[in-house]
C-alpha cells in the first residue's frame, strides 16, 4: 500500500483500491461466467459422443443413448419415488449438519479450550473411509432410513463444526470489545456483529455439507436401501445396462452440481468484501 | 485429548464385558485386536484382502499425483483452460464420484482396475489445486531468475518450479491419499470379490462380527496411522500445517 | 460539554499480577490528557476501567459524579485498530454508534455523512474498509465515535499501527475536533512527541505494578502544530518524561530477563 503523506484535510485518493473499476455491465458479466462454466461440461459431452460412435454405441453409450435411458427411468413411478425419497433425506440431513454443526462449532469455538481439544480427532474424520464403518452404523440403527441419515450426518458434520470452530476463534475480537464499548444487547451483540462475521464460514461450510451429505447418502444406498438413487444405481449392475446406468450417473451429478454452483456464487459474494 | 482417547477406548473395553453395550454387537476391544492381530499374521488374509486393497491405493495413489501434477502444470501454464476448469475444481468434491463405480464395473468388469481408477479419481482433483495453489505462490523473481538464465524447459520444471512448489504439493498429497483410501475401501465395500473393504462387507453379511470389527479396525489404524506419518514428515519439513 | 473523571484508589490484579497499583486521580472537563508508560504497565488497564469493561478489584470511578460500573453511552472509545465491520460500508460504519442506540436509518446516515466530512472523507463512504488504508480506517473510527458527540473520549494508542507522518496529522485532527465537541479526553501513547504535540497535562506511568510517576502540565501555546516541539519547553518536558520512561523501560526489561 503506497504510503503518501496527507494534506492536513485528509484527501488521499491514492492509498485506496479502485472500488469496482470499469466493471462490465452485470449481464454481460452473468452470461460470460455462465459460458465459462458450461465449456467444459460441453467438451466433455463432445469427445464422449466422438468416443462412443468409434466404439460400439451399444457397449459403449453415447450421451444420446444415456439421456434416453434416463428419459425411461424418468417415466418409471419408482425412479421417481428414489428422486423423491434421496432429495428429501439429503435436505434432512443437510439441515441437520448445517444447523448442529453450526452450534457445535460455535459453541466450542467460544473455548479455546475445547476447539483445541477437538481439532484433532474431528480432522480425522476426513481421512477415515466411512463407509467401512457403516455396518456398525447399521447394527446401531437398523436397517431404514435413519441409519442413511446418520451415515451422511457424520460425513458431514465434522467439517462443519471445523470450519464454523475456526471462524470463531479468527473472528476479531476487537469487534466484541466495540460491541460492549457500544452498550450493545447480547442480542443486538449476535445479530450485529458476531453472525455476520461468521457468515462465510457458513456458506462455504454449508456448501461443503451438502456436497458430502449427497455422497454420505449415495453410498449408503448403494449399500442397503431398497429406495433411493444410491440403490437405483446398484440395480442395474447385475443386468449391464450401461445406458441407464450412464443416465442415472448424468442425473446425480447435475443434482449435485447445480446447488453447488449455486452455494458457490452465494460463497463469493459474501466473501466479496472482507 | 489423550485423555479423551483413552476414554473412548476404555468405554469399548469395559462396556461389551459388563453388558451394558450388548456383547454380540460390539465384542470387547481386546477381542477385537487379538482378532486383527490374527488376521494380520494370516497369509491368506494378505494375498486375499489387505495385499490387493494396498496394491490398489498405492495404484491410485501414483496415479493421482502424478497426473494430478502435470495437469496442474498444464492448468498453471494455460490460464485460458484454467478459467475453464476452475468452477468445476471448486466444486468436484460436492460430486459424488462414487456413483460412476458401478459404470465403471460394467465396462471394466469386478477387478483391480475400477478399484483404482475411483480412487484415483477421488484424489487427483486434491493434487490439482495444491500443484496450482502452489505454482501461484511461487515469487516472480524466481520465474526471472529462470527466464534470464534461459533454461530448458525440463530444467525449469525440475530444478525451479518443482522444488519451490513442493511443499504446497505436499499438502495436497496427504489429502489425495487420505482421498485414494476411501474411494478404494468404499469401492471394495460396495462391490468387490477381495480387498479390505470387500473382507469388512462379507464378514457383516455373514454375520462374523469378530472378524468384521477387526477388519474395521485394521483400516481405521492404517488410514489414521499413514495420515499421522504424513502429518510428521510435513512437521519435519518445518512448515506449519494446521489440520 | 467534557465531563470530569475522578479515580479513587483505584487498583486491578490478576491472580497474583498487580497490573494497576491503587491509584487516584482526576481528569477535568475538557481536558486533554496522555498517558504514557513502558509496555505492561498498567495504562491500557486503566483506560478500560475508565471505559466501563474492566471490572476494578479496589476503588471507584466517578464519571461526571456517577458511579461507573459497566460502559457508558456517552463515552467514546478509539481502538488501537479501527474495529471497523469489514462486511459494512464506511458510511455505515461511522453510523454504526449511532445504529446501537436505534437511531432511525436516514437520520444516522445523515450525521455519518456529516463526520465523514468532517474527517475528509466524504468521497469514500461507499467504500468497504479492505479498501481503505490504515489511516483511513483509523478516521472512519473517529467519525464513528465523534457522531454521538461524546463527553469523554478515551484512546488507547490509536495510531499505533500507523506511519510517523500520519499519526502527527490525524493526531491534529483529532485534537481540533474534541475540542470542537469540548470533550474530556484521556489518550494513551507510548510516543513522548506525540504527548507533548496534542496534550494539556502527561501522566507518566511506572513497570508493572503501575503506579502514575508523574503528572505533569503541558505548558505550551493553546495553538498546536508541529513547530511547538521547537519549543524549549517542549524539549524540557520530553527530556523529563524520556528520562523516567528510561529508567522504568530498563527496570522492565532487567526483571523480564530475571524471570527468564
Amino acid at each position: 500500500m503506497t504510503k503518501m503523506a496527507l494534506a492536513a484535510s485528509g484527501e488521499a485518493p491514492g492509498a485506496v483500491k479502485r472500488a469496482g473499476a470499469a466493471a462490465p455491465r452485470p449481464l454481460a458479466r452473468a452470461l460470460t461466467e455462465v459460458l465459462v462454466v458450461l465449456a467444459l461440461p460441453a467438451f466433455v459431452v463432445v469427445i464422449w459422443a466422438v468416443a462412443a460412435a468409434i466404439l460400439n454405441n451399444v457397449v459403449f453409450p453415447g450421451p444420446l443413448e444415456a439421456i434416453q435411458g434416463l428419459v425411461l427411468d424418468l417415466g418409471r413411478e419408482a425412479y421417481r419415488q428414489s428422486i423423491l425419497t434421496t432429495v428429501r433425506l439429503l435436505l434432512l440431513s443437510w439441515a441437520i449438519s448445517v444447523v448442529a454443526g453450526a452450534l457445535i462449532g460455535f459453541g466450542l469455538g467460544l473455548s479455546s479450550f475445547w476447539s483445541r481439544v477437538f481439532a484433532t480427532p474431528m480432522f480425522a474424520f476426513y481421512c477415515v473411509p466411512l463407509v467401512t464403518l457403516y455396518p456398525v452404523f447399521i447394527i446401531f440403527f437398523g436397517i431404514g432410513e435413519q441409519v442413511r441419515v446418520v451415515f451422511a450426518i457424520a460425513h458431514a458434520l465434522p467439517p462443519m463444526a471445523l470450519l464454523v470452530m475456526g471462524a470463531t476463534v479468527d473472528m476479531d475480537k476487537n469487534l466484541l470489545r466495540l460491541a460492549d464499548a457500544l452498550t450493545l444487547p447480547w442480542y443486538a451483540k449476535l445479530a450485529k456483529i458476531v453472525i455476520p462475521a461468521l457468515v462465510p464460514a457458513l456458506v462455504s461450510g454449508a456448501r461443503i455439507a451438502l456436497g458430502l451429505t449427497m455422497i454420505g447418502l449415495i453410498l449408503a444406498g448403494m449399500v442397503s436401501a431398497t429406495s433411493g438413487l444410491g440403490h437405483e444405481l446398484v440395480n442395474n449392475i447385475a443386468n449391464a445396462r450401461l445406458a441407464r446406468i450412464t443416465g442415472q450417473v448424468i442425473f446425480i451429478i447435475i443434482l449435485a452440481v447445480i446447488p453447488g454452483l449455486c452455494l458457490r456464487w452465494l460463497e463469493q459474494r459474501v466473501s466479496r468484501h472482507r | 485429548m489423550l485423555l479423551g482417547v483413552a476414554l473412548i477406548l476404555a468405554v469399548l473395553e469395559i462396556g461389551p464385558r459388563t453388558g451394558l453395550i450388548d456383547s454380540f454387537t460390539l465384542p470387547p476391544l481386546s477381542l477385537i485386536l487379538i482378532r486383527a492381530g490374527q488376521l494380520l499374521v494370516d497369509e491368506a488374509f494378505w494375498l486375499h484382502h489387505l495385499g490387493p486393497s494396498l496394491l490398489a491405493i498405492l495404484l491410485a495413489f501414483v496415479f493421482a499425483s502424478v497426473c494430478g501434477i502435470v495437469i496442474g502444470l498444464i492448468l498453471w501454464r494455460v490460464p485460458l483452460l484454467r478459467r475453464v476448469f476452475d468452477p468445476w475444481l471448486s466444486i468436484y468434491y460436492a460430486i459424488p464420484t462414487f456413483a460412476l463405480y458401478p459404470l465403471l464395473v460394467v465396462v471394466a468388469g469386478i477387478g483391480l482396475v475400477p478399484v483404482v481408477l475411483l480412487g484415483a479419481l477421488l484424489g487427483i482433483v486434491s493434487v490439482i489445486t495444491s500443484t496450482l495453489d502452489g505454482l501461484d505462490s511461487i515469487p516472480r523473481i524466481t520465474i526471472k531468475l529462470a527466464r534470464a538464465l534461459q533454461l530448458s524447459t525440463t530444467d525449469y520444471v525440475f530444478k525451479i518450479l518443482i522444488p519451490s512448489t513442493i511443499n504446497q504439493i505436499v499438502v495436497g498429497l496427504r489429502l489425495a491419499l487420505s482421498f485414494c483410501i476411501i474411494g478404494v475401501m468404499a469401492s471394495e465395500f460396495i462391490l468387490s470379490t477381495y480387498g479390505l473393504g470387500h473382507f469388512i462387507s462379507y464378514a457383516y453379511d455373514h454375520f462374523s462380527l469378530n472378524d468384521m470389527y477387526a477388519g474395521i479396525v485394521i483400516v481405521l489404524v492404517f488410514a489414521l496411522g499413514v495420515n499421522a506419518l504424513f502429518g510428521l514428515l510435513l512437521r519435519g519439513r518445518s512448515k506449519r500445517i494446521s489440520p | 460539554m467534557g465531563v470530569l473523571v475522578e479515580l479513587q484508589d483505584v487498583g486491578q490484579v490478576y491472580g497474583e499480577v498487580v497490573a494497576l497499583d491503587n491509584t487516584t486521580t482526576r481528569f477535568e472537563p475538557g481536558s486533554f490528557t496522555t498517558i504514557v508508560g513502558p509496555s505492561g504497565c498498567g495504562k491500557s488497564t486503566l483506560l478500560d476501567i475508565v471505559a466501563g469493561l474492566n471490572r476494578i478489584n479496589d476503588g471507584r470511578v466517578l464519571v461526571d459524579g456517577q458511579l461507573l460500573s459497566a460502559p457508558r453511552r456517552e463515552t467514546g472509545i478509539i481502538f488501537q485498530e479501527a474495529a471497523l465491520l469489514p462486511w459494512r460500508t464506511v458510511l455505515e460504519n461511522a453510523a454504526f454508534a449511532l445504529e446501537a442506540r436505534k437511531v432511525p436509518k436516514a437520520e444516522r446516515q445523515a450525521v455519518a455523512a456529516d463526520v465523514l466530512r468532517r474527517v475528509g472523507l466524504s468521497e469514500f463512504g461507499g467504500h468497504y474498509p479492505h479498501q481503505l488504508s490504515g489511516g483511513m480506517r483509523q478516521r472512519t473510527a473517529i467519525a464513528r465515535v465523534l457522531s454521538t458527540a461524546p463527553d469523554l473520549v478515551l484512546a488507547d494508542e490509536p495510531f499505533g499501527a500507523l506511519d510517523e507522518q500520519t499519526r502527527v496529522v490525524l493526531g491534529f485532527e483529532l485534537l481540533k475536533m474534541v475540542r470542537h465537541v469540548k470533550a474530556t479526553v484521556i489518550f494513551v501513547t507510548h510516543s513522548i512527541q506525540e504527548a507533548v504535540l496534542l496534550s494539556d497535562r502527561i501522566l507518566v506511568m511506572s513497570a508493572r505494578p503501575g503506579r502514575i510517576i508523574l503528572d505533569a502540565p503541558v505548558d505550551l501555546p493553546a495553538k498546536r502544530d508541529p513547530s511547538v516541539l521547537g519549543l524549549k519547553e517542549a524539549a524540557r518536558l520530553t527530556e523529563q518524561v524520556w528520562g523516567l520512561l528510561r529508567t522504568e523501560a530498563e527496570d522492565a526489561l532487567a526483571r523480564q530477563g530475571a524471570a527468564l
